[in-house]
């Protein structure tokens, strides 16, 4: 057996039977990425189930839509809401964090969003909502009259806007968010919805049809507008659809993106623990004996670094394993496979690094440790790199921390092996350059 | 004992960039990546994201609609072929005439998984098309008046009566009725709005404090671990001091040292990224003693499974990043499922977080934190008693 290889599998043995090594190669990385999943789920993760207490004050029939979509079908693993009655309970649930949040439809909140329904229930005592076309059209003309003069007096255009509380929280605050944003939309459709109508009165007398006081307009308009009103505002289904497409057919997925990462980041301290063994063997003298072999200085190097090689690979190789099975994607297997070859090529340089210019064991030691931890940080192992300023983006491109995100990102969204080709070229330049200046390193400690 | 553990611990001036400097890097770096920091102080909130159109329909409603997207928080660039790796939007030519034959139409969002941004951009645009949709509704509905009304006939009128309401609907929004409002409990203060938070720094601050903190309070196993291969520790232990006095000497040493770099990152945090840790010193303290005290335990427990000091080393690390990842150090816990949210109170992390948190967004008093201190200070005494107790086998 070539002396290169069995050097090499010494090294491997040595990693694979060193119990420390093992939790930090491969047990570390398993359990972060598995507390990633259980927190995000395989699917896009997210907000579920969150608490939410629904206060309504209001006496018109407008509140309940506001209900409604909070308890609507495209909701129901979102939020978790209930109805209370007791204001203070409420508030004091929000504040002992038992509820993300509490929504307040205020006292009036149907006559500011639509005035005309109260009006004509208080002026002729018909509930406008539970007019259908056809019964609308069925009234008597004098009673649409009043209704079609009601809805354009009842326009409040100047009136201040009536506040939804969403009372919430500080340890809720994404939720909070998320509260605000469902029922703004229900809010912008109601408002739409009754502002429409009088609208579109106003538009048909602009244009010459007979106004309330020739006994047209009102009733008839008013319930068919938009379908049913404000009917199933919630989850009625809307003109225009966005579809979202990606290559891959898959959102950002924290799992997808932690797997990698936290690989590339374990491989980085395995490497370059690695690379310590090279000082520990000249700390022990056992270098200066194998330097004396007939063995090339060459050939012990390439054996050391081969080991090194091998066992990054077999790593990865196994995160990437571990990983699917609990539904991560680290993209086409080809490009996988590529990209891990030479990720693992590209860290083991660093180890060549460290390990050709440390002065001994516990300074490569601490070397190593601090150039993974910054060469993460800086790339954004922990959140998307994409969200750092460019400059640290550009800046941590000498690290293979941040070739590796960029490279297996590009394999999930769907790249093949060619579409990542200039991304490995970067990596194995960088590679070439590291090995450089190792070599002048190694060419300087073997002399 | 106490001095000596210090001395030690700087022995080399290195430490000080684990011990302080990294900390600080890794609250900076978290802090951008979640969007509290970033090149040009913009808030999360503010974000706005770059879309990119393609669209063969220059007609009234693909106005509107790039019109409702720009308000949506997205910058639109309308172009012939969309470019790649950007969030794009493919609006079919048939789209205005769809709409207005109150046929559904469907627009293709091209977004990019691997971008954290992808969220947001949806949001923008299903609000944006869900705020046309529902002119659209209006104007269909109106045009369907006007044409039974027998005001709108012809094809020009009826065009026209279209695009007027649809105007004035979009235009009415501007001003709606009635808006949403969040509003905090009264002793808090935000920064920020609600959605994605003020949670950049603060998280990052308080996050990257219990993530680096726990690997000095750990690192008892550490120093346990090395007196046993060097020794040390059985010369120790055949001197007239007590196994408690030893115990307690070397654990009380790492529990300073823990208290000392939890000072200094708190003192870094509010001076270098603004956070407000000065507001209740006394609730910071109590919350502090007891993490430290809690870890430190834990420390000892993990001594005792260990057998050398690579071992302890590869547990205190990567155990310092799992309870802190589990416990809500590295993502705020809110955006887990319930079940997760319940199976992680097991740990001291997530309380520590919780207490910190607490103080940070509500201000919390030496009374709020109590609860907090004492969860934390049960999980310190059982992992010292079964540390203790697993220690009398140790040598």
């Amino acid at each position: 057996m070539p002396k290169v290889v069995t050097l090499a599998l010494k090294e491997v043995k040595l990693s694979v039977r060193d119990v420390g090594a093992m939790v930090t190669m491969l047990v570390t990385p398993l359990v972060l990425t598995m507390a990633i999943a259980a927190a995000f789920g395989t699917g896009t993760g997210g907000l579920s189930n969150v608490p939410l207490l629904v206060l309504n004050q209001d006496d018109g029939q407008m509140s309940r839509f506001v209900w409604e979509a909070l308890t609507a079908q495209n909701v129901e693993d979102l939020l978790a809401a209930e109805m209370v009655y007791d204001e203070a309970d409420a508030r004091a649930r929000v504040e002992g964090d038992a509820a993300a949040a509490l929504v307040i439809i205020p006292r009036g909140f149907s006559d500011r969003v639509v005035p005309v329904v109260g009006r004509v229930r208080e002026v002729l005592g018909i509930d406008l909502l539970s007019l259908d076309a056809e019964s609308a059209e069925a009234l008597p003309e004098e009673v649409q009259e009043e209704i079609g003069r009601l809805v354009l007096e009842s326009r409040e255009p100047d009136a201040d806007a009536v506040v939804v509380e969403i009372y919430a929280s500080p340890n809720w605050r994404i939720s909070a968010g998320v509260v605000r944003g469902i029922v703004t939309q229900v809010l912008e459709q109601m408002s739409m919805t009754a502002q429409g109508t009088t609208i579109i009165i106003e538009e048909l007398i602009a244009r010459g049809a007979p106004g309330p006081e020739a006994g047209e307009g009102g009733a008839e308009w008013f319930p068919g507008v938009a379908d049913g009103g404000f009917e199933s505002l919630a989850d009625r289904e809307l003109p225009v659809r966005v579809e979202i497409v990606s290559p891959t057919g898959r959102g950002f997925r924290w799992l997808d993106y932690s797997a990698t990462s936290m690989a590339i980041l374990f491989l980085m301290f395995a490497v370059t623990a690695g690379g310590r063994t090279l000082l520990a063997e000249r700390q022990a003298g056992t270098l200066s004996r194998l330097l004396v072999s007939p063995t090339p200085a060459v050939a012990i190097l390439a054996g050391k670094m081969g080991g090194i090689v091998v066992t990054g690979l077999m790593q990865v190789l196994v995160l990437w394993g571990a990983t699917t099975l609990v539904g991560s994607y680290w993209g086409a297997p080809l490009g996988v496979v590529a990209a891990i070859v030479v990720l693992v090529l590209c860290a083991s340089g660093v180890g060549a690094l460290i390990s050709a210019w440390a002065q001994d064991v516990g300074q490569a030691g601490t070397i190593g440790t601090a150039v993974t931890l910054v060469g993460s940080a800086v790339s954004g192992t922990f959140f998307p790199r994409w969200n750092l300023p460019a400059w640290v983006q550009n800046l941590s491109l000498a690290t293979p921390n941040a070739w590796g995100i960029e490279i297996f990102s590009a394999l999930q969204m769907g790249r093949g092996l060619d579409g990542i080709l200039p991304l490995l070229g970067g990596a194995l330049g960088l590679t070439i350059l590291y090995y450089v200046v190792a070599l002048i390193g190694f060419r300087r400690q073997f002399a | 004992m106490v001095r000596n553990e210090f001395r030690q611990e700087f022995v080399s001036p290195v430490s000080v960039f684990f011990f302080l400097i990294l900390p600080l890097l890794f609250t900076a770096a978290v802090a951008a990546g979640l969007g509290g920091l970033s090149e040009n102080g913009e808030r999360p909130e503010e974000f706005r994201a770059e879309l990119y159109v393609e669209s063969r329909d220059e007609g009234p409603l693909v106005v509107a609609f790039l019109q409702a997207l720009q308000e949506a928080n997205l910058t639109v660039q309308v172009v012939e072929a969309l470019p790649e790796d950007t969030f794009g939007l493919e609006v079919p030519a048939d789209f205005s005439a769809r709409l207005r034959r109150g046929e559904h139409v469907t627009v293709l969002l091209h977004t990019l998984p691997a971008r954290s941004a992808s969220q947001a951009v949806e949001q923008y645009v299903n609000a944006a098309a869900g705020r046309l949709a529902g002119a659209v509704r209006i104007a269909q509905s109106g045009q369907s008046r006007a044409q039974d009304a027998g005001i709108a006939v012809g094809a020009e009128e009826d065009s026209a009566f279209f695009d007027d309401v649809l105007r004035r609907t979009l235009e009415a929004t501007q001003n709606p009725p009635a808006v949403a409002e969040v509003r905090w409990p009264e002793a808090v203060e935000l920064a920020g709005t609600p959605g994605t938070g003020a949670t950049g720094v603060e998280q990052a601050s308080a996050g990257q404090m219990v993530t680096w903190v726990q690997i000095t309070l750990l690192g008892a196993a550490q120093v346990l671990v090395d007196e046993r291969e060097r020794g040390t520790l059985r010369r120790l232990l055949v001197t007239p001091a007590t196994r408690a006095t030893i115990l307690g000497g070397k654990l009380l040493a790492r529990m300073c040292l823990g208290l000392v770099q939890i000072a200094l990152l708190l003192g870094g945090g509010a001076l270098i990224f603004g956070v407000k840790w000065g507001e209740q010193p006394l609730a910071t303290a109590l919350v502090s003693v007891a993490f430290a005290i809690a870890t430190v335990g834990l420390g000892l427990l993990i001594a005792t499974f260990v057998r050398t000091r690579g071992q302890a080393n590869s547990v205190v690390v990567g155990g310092a990043m799992a309870l802190a990842a589990l416990g809500g150090a590295w993502y705020p816990l809110e955006v887990t499922p319930l079940v997760y949210r319940q199976a992680v109170r097991v740990l001291p992390s997530t309380w520590a977080m919780r207490a910190y948190t607490d103080l940070l967004a509500r201000g919390a008093t030496v009374a709020d934190v109590l609860p907090y201190a004492g969860i934390l200070l049960g999980f310190g005494v059982v992992f010292t008693a079964i540390g203790m107790w697993r220690f009398q086998a140790y040598e």
